[in-house]
């Protein structure tokens, strides 16, 4: 039966040592389990071939590790290469079966090529760890902590294939070549002088120490953070499939639930998985632009930290656990411990003032290669903070009440929500005004316009340059006026679901009192297009909602705008601010490219960080409405960024964007002087031919001050 | 011939408090035109001197001394005299200025007397009765009112009435207190003056300055035009941040919300964040070099021009035209 | 301790302003609130209570029953009893005739502390409070800044124009505060929750033995002849140009609007 190890002394030992090492580890495993059992429930089971077919995209292509490319390769050749050794590992443990199956065909061709493989498999993935290490040692990214848990697993990878490779030479020097083995066999070259008793002592000490370290590797495992390799797989395939934008939904009037995330036992299983696949790699951290401006939000010590309360969860339980019987028999405890669970996340595993850093942008979320959901996380946190514990920035109770009580943040009258059609040199009808006149049917579309646009004096300006743009389209537009309240975005993002489902209640009902469900609405802010799509569909809202840059293109590409055709003057170099919640959030990134592409005048010059990979302006997830004296401004950061591409202006599409990117633009001093922030729809509505051109849209004036 | 008006002014540190004078005119104007008597009444521990004072605007003062080491006299037991003296002497209606003070001593006398309040008034004129002038809910809504018999109690805005000297000394009364009437359940253990900077909340005239003022220079010329307004200093998110001011003086959004009747505004664009921190002002008077700022759709006066020009000549201005009777 | 919170209900300034009938305020086209200034007493209260055993906090108020939902806030936050004063007849009360009413119902309850706004958002008048606890025959203090309670009486950081007082004063006291004391607390979803369905002792003119021929508009001490009708904000006058001229405009303006002399 072992006839291909027969002539290892002790081969059987192999069966007790790497089996034994199995055991422990399912055990370990079912004891991480049972923590998750105490955790909420998630349900993330449905949609078998998207799930399937992400496997395929972030696990086996790790399509996600390749935005680092050096790290990517790396990882992707330890990744495969392992799995290819792995064939040898599997072959030992099961008594040469596996040689024994693929030797059989083709007078053992396949095994040959197997053996091949594995050979340079070996030295890939030696190269590697050497890689890995040089970096850890060396060159050092900001992202990556020299931990002992990292070289111990370096090493144990090292070691692991080392001594395989190292036996098979030794093998080959001893008693001759092994076919395919093109690594092994050179090694052995220089080795054939030694005196075979050396050789073969050499190749047993190698060859048992590969199954030691097997072994070792297996016990290592669970309670490591390289325990990825074997969680990575589920976390990806029980990913959130739905909308990245849409927070988890939420029951007000079930009473006796916590509300929102206070402990490891307010959050889903999948949330303690998440914990568990976390493999410290730090892209998330690298990517959050608080925790670049000097803020306490580390996402990935919080991922951490929420591991780390599970593990306290189980600490104490049996490796082994009691039966039942024997539990009740002797009276023996065998929970898991009541006071970790009991422990706050709060100030465990996320500092306070990291629970409201956070701009909910989802650069981590989009930059975790195994698909770890921290926003939703820190929502969850606020939820309890604010619905159970008023514990919140200051600030919010003015954001707050102003929400609930006329229906927008800043708590501006109602009545000015249509002072932005003033100037505009034909009539913006609303909703209620078509309905009255029984002209609703000839709407093409609903302008929802948003807080911003309808009481910013800036973002007012752009409600006039997309207004312009419909009416020169000649599209049937009306807006719904004082009927049209805050999506309540921000306050669902500020933990505060309860005046979010206020405020989304309200607007469904008007919405559907029009009709809207079987029209379109375009709006010019990503939160409402965001939260509208999105989000309202948990509240009994299902709308299709179209942003403007989106929209505008559309019109562009049809031919409805007449463009001007001025190519004579020297181009306008601007760039492209991406919003999160358009380009991010919801993989909006061409369209407004491409309206700036058909503009003669335009020059696109790219920033670094762009598309879905963008950099938060700073406002969003209801910063717009804190005080931000923690570390530098994120938004003179971002501008920092958009005037090295020496653009003259940054185009932005989203008007909580527009506010801090001027903001940035006047705090830059000399080095913001004369550029401007510009929404996408003004750029377009600049450019329109004459008289459609004149319909109001007005260049802006320079710099804010105040 | 109707019963005489009265005006009760405040004493402080002996002397009339600023307030007073403008609205003692007011009183002397009004019993004129009822064809009444204009009788002023001061209640302090040194009331002499503020008597005097009061004696240039209206032709009969009252006034009594609260016996007693400690200057503080509560406004139940101020209320308490001047109730008695009302039942006594049977004024007609009774005004004070709509200060702290002199609001509560209001509903204290209207409790005591059951007399209506008219409240806030910006003016006061006389047509067969006095009526009040008053401005409510921001500067939409003027308000004419009256009393419904024929006494009342008036609280009129300080300082919306040029004071205007009568030019001839009144005549002086001292009136007895009774014993033990000024004793009240109500201690002072500490009087704090002219300390700190006055808090916007309250203040009824705020200066404000935005990144617009530029330096801390600037800023000082911020701070001295409050300081001949007898305004509170506000300030913009940009300028607290500059490190101009500190964060309590912060107006919009994310600081303070304020409700002045008077907001003088420099150098601020008036962006939504700030414009919600006051748009409950009742007049807005802007200086700014950009013609454009929103500032200009909220305001009242909107100048376009240098603050370092326009506020040092306007500080001028001011003191120029304050009238010679004021303290202060 | 008993602690009374005087609550207004007023109009939510930061809406359209409207009057109705009679220029009284059209208190149905606007969502009620608590007067903000009441906001405060409330969380003052709430504060006196986290840190002193067995303190009962009751919100008093005047007004129609339409108020209640906007009152509601009080409830949610942690106020234990609410108590709406309500009548038909109470409609078109003076200042007077409020603080008569009220000191009615804080006659048929106990208290040691009565705690008010400094005035109200809608009216100003800031007058109440002190003809509250005249009619009661308590000390007031206005226009606190700090409070706090001890030994028996109350000890309040009053504020004034040019600078601040300290003051204290036997319980039972009426003590009115400012934006000062901090703004009232952001209540919890459980308290929200559960202040829905519950609903204030309501009392009539009867209940407090009125009759509806003394109080209210029938007896009210005061009337408004006329209301110049709202008018839209004027456009900014723009001036521009010589210093010295656009120096007059302003301190001509300032005059003119009777601000400052």
């Amino acid at each position: 039966m072992n006839g291909a190890y027969a002539d290892v002394p002790g081969y059987l030992l192999v069966f007790p040592v790497v089996y034994g090492a199995v055991a422990y580890f399912a055990l370990a495993m079912a004891r991480h389990l049972r923590v998750f059992a105490a955790a909420g429930p998630s349900n993330p089971f449905a949609s078998v071939p998207r799930r399937a077919w992400g496997l395929i995209v972030y696990a086996l292509a790790q399509a996600k590790m390749f935005k680092d490319a050096r790290a990517g390769l790396m990882h992707f050749t330890i990744f495969w290469g392992f799995i290819a050794l792995t064939i040898g590992t599997a072959d030992i443990i099961m008594g040469g079966l596996i040689q024994a199956v693929v030797a059989w065909p083709l007078d053992g061709a396949l095994w040959t090529a197997v053996t091949a493989l594995q050979n340079v498999a070996a030295v890939g993935v030696l190269l590697a760890l050497g890689y890995a290490a040089w970096r850890r040692l060396v060159s050092r990214p900001r992202r990556l902590a020299l931990t002992r848990g990292a070289l111990i697993i370096l090493g144990l990878i090292g070691g692991v294939v080392g001594t395989e490779l190292l036996a098979m030479a030794l093998e080959a020097a001893r008693s001759g070549d092994r076919a395919g083995a093109v690594v092994a066999n050179a090694l052995a070259v220089p080795l054939r002088g030694l005196d075979p008793r050396l050789l073969e002592v050499g190749f047993l000490t190698c060859w048992w120490a590969h199954i030691a370290l097997v072994a070792a590797f297996i016990c290592y495992l669970p309670g490591s953070k390289h325990l990825h390799i074997a969680t990575s797989f589920f976390n990806i395939y029980l990913r959130k499939l739905a909308p990245r934008g849409e927070l988890p939904a939420m029951d007000l009037e079930a009473e006796s639930q916590t509300f929102g995330v206070r402990t490891i036992a307010d959050l889903g299983w999948k949330d303690l998985l998440d914990g568990f696949t976390c493999t410290e790699c730090g892209r998330c951290t690298e990517a959050c632009p608080a925790n670049a401006t000097g803020k306490s939000l580390d996402p990935r010590a919080m991922i951490m930290g929420i591991r780390h309360l599970a593990v306290d969860a189980e600490r104490g339980l049996n490796l082994i656990p009691n039966s039942p019987l024997v539990r009740d028999a002797y009276g023996l405890d065998d929970r898991l411990a009541p006071a970790a669970l009991a422990v706050p996340i709060v100030d465990a595993a996320i500092p306070y003032d990291a629970v409201w850093d956070c701009v909910t942008c989802g650069a981590c979320v989009e930059a975790c290669p195994v698909l770890i959901e921290h926003v939703d996380k820190i929502v969850g946190l606020r939820r309890n903070l604010v619905l159970e514990e008023t514990r919140f920035p200051p600030e919010l109770n003015g954001a707050f009440r102003n929400m609930e009580q006329v229906g927008n943040p800043w708590g501006s009258p109602r009545a000015d929500r249509m002072d932005w059609t003033k100037d505009l040199p034909f009539p913006v009808p609303t909703a209620a005004e078509l309905a009255r006149a029984g002209t609703l049917d000839s709407l093409d579309v609903l302008y929802w316009v948003g807080c911003a646009a309808s009481f910013d004096e800036r973002n007012r300006k752009v409600a006039r340059a997309v207004a312009t743009c419909l009416s020169a389209a000649g599209v049937r537009f009306a807006v719904l006026g004082q009927e049209e309240s805050c999506t309540g975005d921000p306050a669902r993002r500020m933990g505060n679901e309860y005046v979010f489902q206020v405020l989304a209640a309200g607007n469904i009902e008007t919405l559907k009192r029009y009709g809207m469900e079987k029209r379109t609405i375009i709006t010019a802010c990503p939160h409402c297009f965001n939260t509208i799509g999105n989000e309202y569909g948990q509240l009994g809202g299902t709308f299709e909602i179209v942003h403007h840059s989106v929209y505008l293109q559309g019109l562009l590409a049809a031919g409805r705008l007449p463009i001007a055709a001025d190519g004579d003057g020297p181009k306008r170099a601007v760039t492209l601010h991406d919003s999160c919640y358009l380009a991010r959030y919801n993989a909006i990134v061409a369209e407004p490219r491409e309206v700036l592409r058909q503009l003669p005048v335009i020059e696109l010059r790219e920033m670094e960080k762009r598309e879905r990979s963008t950099f938060c302006c700073g406002a969003g997830g209801g910063r717009m409405w804190m005080e931000e004296s923690r570390g530098t401004r994120i938004n003179e950061e971002r501008t920092r960024q958009a005037l090295a591409t020496g653009a003259q202006a940054v185009v932005t599409e989203c008007p909580f964007c527009m506010t801090m990117i001027r903001d940035g633009l006047s705090a830059a001093g000399d080095r913001g002087a004369g550029v401007q922030a510009i929404d996408l729809a003004e750029v377009l509505a600049a450019s329109l031919l004459a008289p459609a051109a004149a319909a109001g849209a007005t260049q802006t004036s320079g710099p804010r001050q105040g | 011939m109707s019963g005489a008006i009265w005006f009760i002014g405040e004493s402080e540190d002996g002397r009339l408090q600023s307030s007073g004078a403008g609205v003692a005119t007011l009183v002397r104007q009004l019993a004129a035109a009822a064809g009444a008597d204009a009788v002023g009444l001061i209640v302090g521990s040194e009331p002499e001197r503020a008597a005097r004072e009061l004696a240039g605007y209206l032709p009969s003062v009252l006034w009594a001394r609260s016996a007693g080491a400690d200057s503080f006299v509560s406004p139940s037991a101020q209320a308490a005299v001047i109730g008695r003296l009302v039942a006594v002497r049977d004024p007609g209606y009774v005004v004070l200025p709509a200060t702290p003070a002199g609001r509560e001593l209001a509903g204290a006398l209207a409790a005591r007397l059951q007399w209506g309040v008219l409240t806030n008034a910006v003016d006061v004129s006389w047509d067969g009765r006095p009526i009040a002038h008053s401005i409510v809910f921001r500067s939409d809504l003027k308000v004419r009112s009256a009393f419904a018999g024929d006494h009342g109690v008036i609280t009129l805005q300080p300082n919306v009435v040029t004071p205007v000297l009568s030019g001839a000394a009144g005549t002086l009364e001292e009136v007895a207190m009774l014993d033990g009437e000024l004793a009240s359940p109500v201690r002072r253990t500490e009087l704090v003056t002219g300390t700190a900077a006055a808090s916007v909340e309250h203040a009824r005239v705020i200066v404000t300055g935005g990144a617009g003022v530029g330096s801390r220079e600037g800023w000082a010329l911020v701070e001295s035009l409050a300081a001949s307004l007898n305004a509170a200093v506000g300030a913009t998110r940009p300028a607290v941040d500059a490190g101009w001011v500190g964060y309590s003086q912060q107006i919009g959004q994310t600081g303070k919300t304020v409700r002045p009747d008077l907001y003088v505004a420099l150098g601020v664009s008036g962006e939504v964040q700030h414009r919600v921190g006051m748009r409950m002002a009742r007049a807005v008077v802007a200086i700014n070099t950009d013609r454009d700022a929103p500032i200009a759709r909220y305001s009242d006066l909107f100048v376009v021009g240098d603050l370092a020009v326009i506020v040092p000549l306007l500080i001028e201005r001011l003191r120029e035209t304050r009238p010679s009777g004021l303290p202060g | 301790m008993q602690v009374v919170v005087l609550t207004k209900s007023v109009p939510n300034t930061t809406g359209d302003e409207g009057l109705g009938p009679a220029f009284r305020l059209d208190r149905n086209a606007i969502d009620p609130i608590i007067n903000p200034n009441d906001e405060y007493a409330i969380e003052v209260a709430l504060r006196l209570a986290e840190t002193q055993p067995g303190v009962q906090i009751t919100m008093l108020t005047m007004g129609p029953a339409a108020a209640w939902p906007g009152l509601s806030k009080g409830l949610a936050v942690g106020v234990h009893n609410a108590i709406l004063v309500s009548d038909p007849a109470l409609e078109g009360s003076c200042a007077l005739g409020t603080a008569n009413t009220l000191a009615a119902a804080l006659r048929r309850i106990t208290f040691d502390l009565i705690l008010a706004g400094a005035d109200t958002s809608d009216g100003r008048a800031g007058i109440v409070g002190a003809a509250v606890a005249t009619l009661l025959g308590i000390p007031f203090i206005t226009h606190a800044g700090t409070l706090a309670v001890g030994n028996g009486a109350v000890q309040v950081r009053r504020l004034r124009d040019d600078g601040h007082e300290r003051l204290e004063a036997p319980l039972p006291a009426f003590v009115s505060v400012t934006q000062e004391v901090g703004d009232l607390r952001y209540p919890s979803l459980r308290g929200i929750m559960g202040s829905r369905s519950r609903k204030p002792t309501t009392w009539s003119l009867g209940d407090l033995g009125i009759e509806p021929a003394d109080a209210g508009g029938a007896r009210a001490t005061t009337i408004v002849l006329d209301v110049e009708p709202p008018q839209p904000r004027l456009p900014a006058r723009i001036v521009a140009g010589e210093p010295g001229a656009v120096v007059g405009e302003i301190v001509e303006f300032i005059a003119e609007r009777r601000i400052v002399s």
